[in-house]
């Protein structure tokens, strides 16, 4: 067992994708590990690291019953994984008590990103139907975080959401900071800040080129990226802080950067319904890489007849799963300076050619 | 549109395990090629299997909880509340007596304290880069040694802090090697299963270190906030003294924050922003190198400094290239100007100098006479 153990960990990741081809081969898929659903476009704030252009309503949103029935009651089928309810402002819905309350009855896990500004109103929800997990987003010290949300006093209620959230006895409050050009050197003046909310870990997510973010170049450089990557390995000892999926795989370091090898989710064990329904491999606002949608089929057959280039090889950025694919298909691999180096080019297809040399080495 | 495949979903406990089972065999098919020797440093408390055991149950959350290591963390982030009776009660950690007056701000303190304080909290488990960083920011209240003993002692101290910041790094590689691997999605999108532990108890951590020891490195102390020099002149008056011992000196080399620089004679180092001389007859860390920039060396790292709190990029990468040499400016500057535009950069520049322990009081060392 000793021997399995330890093989199965130091080749966790080579194992997972010779599992996902041979499964894929074999004509099966596993279950979703967690479905993500962007309940909604609606939001009250206008950030400009926004994944999905975020703002106004989308027309032909799901309504409570078809998420109930088109996601709640699939995921029950595949085996209850995580429900994982996002946005635009997911607690802006004003029938979210309903959804969670079905997802609760039917023993569906679920878990939920917000900004946090109406944790506190809905706080009763909260303790009716707890969660698994709650991350509220903190982009940095109050003035940063109020100018780049633009709203005075989302900095004080993001921080009571967390506060409250806890005091409800929520298992996981996650504070989520998007790494971005603006903040990247905040995040020492935000340690104690982080400390003192009493969110559980810090979860250090990178600017993703999409949505609104899409229309600026947010990401931070690569000094920058080695800057927040150093400070990140150094507070793992004391604090609970993850190098969240954006950020690709630090090969045989990822050990010092999160509690898992990183393996890209997309289309392998995560999904994401988007408001109007369309499954997507993850929160891409690209439509065109959408596998169906839950109006037309049911999850469990886009889940398990999409997707096949993430779970064979043969596409460099979808097959190989040691990089995020997003940040990828977007030529945004000078990622890799974080962990690789300063002689690390920005060579798109470089971080995947690098992960896949280190694994060997690893191996 | 993805292309359509007449694929299911798979089910059943068995179905799943034969699969894993086959994937497994085809993975082990290419070869499991791995050191098998044990090596860990002799001299180290912590390097002993039951001792390694008792970190591993503590790291996988049997005794010191998320909570308690966050509480250390805030207690350890402001100095006021570092005295050892309210590290105790707050966190419950075993903080051993010596180790809990190190972690106390005020009050003097000397090379064999903070080895006193290493051997303590080694026998008690407790291996990680902070404790590197809490000793070693304590190393800049201590003024340069002078006598030989006095300089044999902190060789001594750099060469444990070295081996107990490689034996955090081995423990952590091995940690992550024996524990349970799953990929799981709430990393950054769910939440971790029910009854989910990070990492079984397993006596496997000792054979694992051993192994990972030996090609370990201490992690973010050489590999961050170091400084490229080269020796322009006296080279052969200069000894480089890394991990307790003299190492081969190049042309060119990485100088890291536990390192110590030996003089015999006047040598001239080449950095980035300048020249630095260093005076015959010294033992000096990177808490004596900023006392010893001078000239159009200190005006470049002053006008490099007002540039990157001004919000220049470039010049906060320059200044990161140099830490060692300008970390005490760093800390004037940040003094004096906190709320300038920069000054976020400056602060993380020294987390990161500081190992993310950050001192509040400026360390100040005052330059010492050459014996």
């Amino acid at each position: 067992m000793g021997f399995i153990h330890r093989f199965l960990s130091r080749r966790a990741a080579a194992i997972w994708q010779a599992e996902t081809r041979l499964l894929h081969r074999l004509g099966y898929v596993r279950p979703p590990h967690a479905v993500q659903w962007l309940a909604t476009s609606l939001c009250d704030l206008r950030c400009p690291h926004c994944y999905t252009q975020a703002g106004r309503r989308t027309e032909g949103e799901l309504t409570a019953s078809e998420a109930c029935r088109h996601i709640i009651d699939e995921l029950v089928v595949l085996g209850r994984p995580t429900f994982v309810i996002a946005g635009g402002e997911a607690l802006l819905r004003k029938d979210f008590g309903e959804i969670v309350a079905y997802a609760h009855r039917s023993q569906v896990p679920w878990a939920l990103h917000t900004h946090g500004g109406r944790v506190e109103q809905l706080l009763p929800v909260f303790a009716r139907y707890p969660p698994a997990m709650v991350a509220v987003s903190v982009d940095g010290p109050r003035t940063y975080h109020d100018q780049f949300r633009g709203r005075e006093g989302s900095f004080d209620g993001a921080l009571r959401a967390i506060a409250g959230l806890k005091q409800l006895g929520c298992p996981e409050v996650v504070a989520g900071t998007t790494v971005n050009r603006h903040n990247a050197d905040l995040l020492a003046d935000m340690l104690p800040i982080v400390l003192d909310s009493g969110a559980d870990s810090w979860g250090l997510h990178l600017v993703t080129p999409e949505g609104r973010a899409g229309g600026h170049d947010l990401l931070p450089t690569a000094p920058q990226l080695r800057r927040v990557a150093s400070f990140a390995r150094r507070l793992r000892g004391l604090v609970h802080v993850e190098l969240d999926n954006e950020w690709g795989s630090a090969g045989e370091d990822d050990c010092f950067y999160r509690d898992q090898p990183f393996l890209c989710g997309a289309g392998r064990f995560v999904c994401v319904v988007t408001p109007t329904g369309e499954v997507t491999p993850c929160t891409t606002t690209d439509r065109g890489e959408s596998a169906g949608n839950v109006r037309t089929t049911k999850l469990r057959d886009i889940w398990a007849q999409g997707f096949a280039a993430f779970r064979q090889p043969g596409d460099p950025t979808r097959g190989e799963g040691l990089d995020c694919w997003l940040q990828t298909r977007h030529g945004k691999s000078c990622r890799g300076a974080a962990f690789f180096g300063a002689d690390h080019t920005h060579d798109p297809h470089k971080l995947v050619q690098v992960s896949r040399l280190r694994g060997d080495q690893h191996v | 549109m993805y292309k359509q495949q007449n694929h299911r979903v798979l089910r059943g406990r068995l179905r799943r395990f034969v699969v894993r089972a086959m994937a497994i065999v085809q993975v082990a098919w290419v070869g499991d090629a791995e050191a098998r020797q044990p090596v860990l440093p002799a001299d180290s408390p912590a390097a002993q299997p039951d001792v390694l055991a008792e970190y591993y149950r503590r790291a996988a959350g049997s005794k010191l909880s998320p909570k308690q290591r966050r509480a250390l963390a805030q207690l350890l982030y402001h100095p006021v509340a570092r005295s050892p009776a309210v590290v105790a009660l707050a966190t419950g950690y075993p903080v051993p007596t010596t180790f809990a007056g190190v972690l106390a701000t005020a009050g003097p303190t000397s090379d064999r304290e903070l080895l006193a304080a290493l051997d303590e909290v080694e026998k008690v488990a407790i291996v990680d880069t902070w404790v590197v960083a809490l000793l070693w920011n304590r190393l800049g209240d201590i003024p340069e040694p002078k006598t030989m003993p006095a300089r044999l002692l902190r060789r001594k101290l750099l060469h444990r802090l070295t081996t107990h910041a490689r034996l955090a790094t081995a423990l952590v590689r091995a940690r992550a090697e024996v524990s349970r691997i799953e990929f799981a999605p709430w990393r950054s999108k769910a939440a971790p299963p029910p009854g989910y532990r990070r990492g079984p108890s397993s006596l496997e951590i000792a054979v694992a270190v051993g192994r990972h020891y030996k090609r370990a490195d201490p992690g973010t102390w050489t590999s961050s906030a170091v400084s490229e020099v080269r020796v322009r002149r006296g080279k052969s008056g200069l000894d480089l003294i890394r991990g307790g011992q003299a190492v081969k000196l190049h042309a060119r080399f990485t100088l890291g924050r536990l390192d110590l620089l030996e003089t015999t004679k006047e040598v001239v180092l080449q950095t980035s922003v300048g020249p630095v001389t260093l005076p015959a007859g010294r033992q000096l860390s990177a808490w004596q190198l900023p006392t010893l920039v001078a000239g159009d060396t200190q005006k470049n790292v002053d006008a490099l400094i007002l540039s990157a709190l001004a919000g220049d990029e470039q010049a906060l990468t320059t200044l990161s290239e140099v830490l060692p040499f300008a970390h005490l400016s760093l800390r004037r500057a940040v003094q004096k100007s906190p709320e300038a535009k920069g000054a976020p950069g400056l602060r993380m520049l020294l987390a990161l100098f500081d190992d993310a322990v950050v001192r509040t009081e400026n360390p100040n060392p005052a330059p010492s006479p050459a014996p």
